[in-house]
């Protein structure tokens, strides 16, 4: 629904079910009314400018630990004693935050939101206990999330792994890290997308004059990604963005394989870009021994999987909204129910290709 | 035999509770299975085993059934286990009452348990891995030598035919629609099992975490809606970052990168458990964990108070992603058509039917300054300590 059409069904007195508006700055505003819970969450996208290489491997991520905390680092306490809260990730595809509460805490939701876009501040010494915070993140990371960063050689032109490594995190400064954060917030990358139990008008126009401010610009020297992966483990399935039939067929296909055998986890972050999709531990390698018919009863039961998996996902407002950040700057048009209506129209060819796929990352 | 006879004759009914939810468009049925009795190694495997080995389906309905109606409604088939008790979890599209009932009779009376779902079970529990912190917070050293379809399907008839079963149900019906279907369905006349009651001592992990970093957890006594001003400590101590523990172990230390504290379910309330994961566990990391938060609770003011009553307001209503809540052993409370089906039978298992999540947000609105720090210094000092080392890489 475009500014026009907002305007249009004012107009006619009717609220309208969602809104979607381009700023002068190059920022998206989207607002979707949805669900009964009384809640809202409010997702900030900053799409990555370009892969990240191995010079500045986890800069992105450290960036994104300091901007959660907002310029006046008075975010989290501002949100939890109104039931809110903030929580952030940083992916290939960008950073994300995702601000969730009730409903009427919406404006407080935005309002912590704009701290985040207002600044970066961090001494050298800051930046150098919180490179210890993440390399204590990155010990919590489990053996199949491991497997699944690995198997991103698959595709080497979207950079190396952003939660970052120890090597280049040593190296941050507080110089470094503003540079990025600049880059980082470029208005022309930003999305801002709210779901919820939200009045749209309302929500639309707060959340345009806290975006609309953002001047950075970004002009990061280049940190060219290797050309090549160097290596991948476990068994993995390059795909395209989460709204091809085809990603959705290995999903289903994966789902299936994990159904039916046992310590066999599966890992996969929603994205609009190419990704990978892995299966990892213990029992993959049963996979070698499998028959027709086991691969047969793996598909018949992914599609029921994947089916609840889309439909729990769209039916959930903080993934909706996510959903909805992380989509719209390369995919205007993706609707969260799209998922399951993409994946109703799934082939035997598609699904036939999927187990393929499985099968060649088995052998 | 007529659901009327049944219901007269019906010595051994399990309670069943409703939380109905208008709009939603799904039902969902939850029952909570208590342990018959404090388990023993064998005995605890056993248990682990037996809820694995539900997910293969009943005598009527298969594996793929289940999962047909997982497509439907977005619910899962799950069967989950804690050393105490044991919850079973379905859904149908809204309007399927009676499918719901025939389900849920057909899990708690009809279980398959075949020998072959039971091996895969047991197979999936021995090579599962997760996450350090995963590893914490759920899994036992559990031996599996002695576990056999006959123990798992004694343990399924005593703890499954016992009255100390609640079957809760959310979702869109009418008020007492849910117990009429249900609970002359589930009667059982003459099959009265003995209950011990008692804590189960399931061998807690110890062996690693089988990640890099380790995890310390204090642990405290059971608290109750009695005790509004422990339960309100649990948030001001370690509930999202403005907890003490995120302060005391993050922010002022750089010492740890996740920590928080957990409301966990037993069979008789909630037990608060405070965890903490770091690479390189130092000696005595109970220890230091204490201090810390115990100079922590010294600094407290209005503010602390105002921002636990936050996000317990919000983690009560089941809007606070990172809720301490938990009703079962499959995550944190998030105020879902399913979570209410959990909070209704979670308490009416811990003797307390018809208590709301109004209720005890009310009981935490009176509780003073004094009464939080009081409340918090007498948890983490009474709290037990223990940890599982990480693995240098």
């Amino acid at each position: 629904v475009t500014a026009a059409a907002l305007a249009f069904a004012l107009l006619l007195g009717q609220e309208p079910a969602q809104a979607k508006e381009r700023l002068p700055n190059g920022a998206t505003v989207f607002v979707e009314r949805f669900g009964r819970t009384g809640t809202a969450t409010v997702a900030l996208h900053a799409r990555a400018s370009a892969p990240e290489g191995p010079m500045r491997q986890g800069w992105r991520h450290l960036v994104e630990h300091f901007a959660a905390r907002g310029a006046t680092r008075s975010v989290d306490a501002l949100l939890e004693a109104r039931g809110c809260l903030l929580t952030a990730e940083t992916t290939r595809d960008g950073m994300t935050f995702l601000v969730s509460g009730p409903a009427s805490e919406t404006p407080t939701m935005l309002r912590a939101v704009a701290d985040v876009l207002a600044g970066f501040q961090a001494t050298d010494d800051e930046v150098t206990n919180e490179a210890q915070i993440v390399l204590e993140e990155l010990a919590l990371t489990s053996s199949a999330v491991r497997e699944a960063r690995a198997a991103w050689a698959l595709v080497p032109e979207r950079g190396v792994e952003p939660a970052g490594v120890q090597e280049s995190l040593s190296r941050a400064t507080a110089n470094g890290l503003q540079a990025v954060y600049a880059d980082t917030f470029d208005p022309e990358r930003l999305v801002l997308a709210v779901s919820g139990e939200v009045d749209v008008p309302g929500t639309v126009e707060l959340a345009k004059a806290m975006l609309g401010r953002v001047a950075f610009e970004g002009a990061l020297e280049p940190d060219p990604p290797p050309l090549e992966g160097l290596a991948s483990s476990g068994t993995a399935v390059r795909v395209a963005s989460m709204s091809q039939r085809q990603t959705l067929a290995v999903l289903a296909v994966g789902f299936g394989v994990r159904e039916r055998l046992a310590g066999v986890e599966m890992v996969y972050t929603p994205s609009p870009g190419p990704a990978v999709v892995t299966l990892s531990g213990e029992g993959v390698s049963a996979l070698r021994g499998w028959s027709s018919n086991d691969w047969a009863l793996a598909r018949q039961a992914g599609r029921q999987i994947l089916t609840a998996y889309l439909r729990a996902l769209e039916g959930s407002v903080r993934e909706r909204a996510s959903l909805r950040a992380t989509f719209l700057p390369v995919e205007p048009a993706f609707e969260p129910e799209d998922l399951r209506r993409i994946a109703g129209r799934m082939t035997t060819e598609d699904l036939d290709a999927a187990e393929a796929s499985w099968r060649a990352g088995a052998q | 035999m007529t659901p009327l006879l049944a219901l007269l004759l019906a010595v051994d009914a399990p309670l069943v509770v409703e939380a109905p939810v208008s709009n939603s468009p799904v039902i969902v049925v939850q029952a909570f299975v208590p342990a018959p009795g404090a388990l023993d190694g064998d005995q605890a495997a056993a248990w682990f085993a037996l809820a694995e080995a539900l997910s293969d389906g009943t005598e009527e309905f298969s594996r793929d059934r289940f999962l047909g109606y997982a497509g439907q409604t977005g619910i899962a088939f799950e069967a989950r286990a804690t050393p105490e008790f044991m919850t079973v979890r379905l859904a149908v599209p809204s309007g399927g009452m009676d499918l719901a009932g025939h389900l849920t009779e057909s899990v708690l009376r009809r279980a398959a348990l075949r020998e072959r779902a039971l091996a895969e079970g047991i197979d999936r529990l021995r090579r599962r891995r997760a996450d350090p912190w995963s590893q914490a917070l759920h899994v036992y050293d559990l031996d599996f030598r002695r576990v056999n379809r006959e123990r798992v399907l004694l343990l399924y008839r005593q703890a499954f035919y016992s009255s100390k079963v609640v079957v809760a149900v959310s979702g869109a019906f009418q008020a007492g629609e849910a117990t009429v279907e249900l609970a002359a369905r589930l009667a059982t006349v003459g099959r009265q099992q003995p209950f011990r009651p008692g804590y189960a001592n399931a061998p807690r992990r110890t062996a690693g975490t089988g990640g890099e970093a380790g995890v310390v957890e204090l642990s405290a006594g059971r608290v109750t809606p009695e005790q509004p001003a422990r339960i309100l400590a649990v948030f001001a101590l370690g509930v999202g970052k403005t907890g003490a523990m995120h302060r005391a172990l993050r922010n002022n230390r750089g010492w740890s990168y996740r920590q928080e504290a957990l409301l966990w379910p037993t069979v008789g309330g909630w037990m608060p458990r405070f965890l903490a994961a770091r690479r390189e566990l130092p000696a005595e990391p109970g220890e230091i964990v204490k201090q810390a938060i115990l100079a922590d609770i010294e600094t407290w003011d209005a503010e602390t108070l105002a921002r636990a009553l936050g996000t317990a307001r919000a983690s009560l209503a089941g809007r606070f992603a990172l809720s301490p809540i938990w009703l079962d052993a499959g995550g944190p409370d998030q105020g879902s058509v399913a979570d209410a089906a959990a909070w209704a039978g979670f308490w009416a298992m811990a003797g307390r039917p018809g208590l709301s999540r109004t209720d005890v947000a009310s009981l935490l609105q009176e509780v003073s300054l004094e009464d939080l720090k009081t409340a918090a210094l007498g948890l983490i000092e009474e709290s037990v300590a223990r940890s599982i080392p990480g693995q240098a890489r």
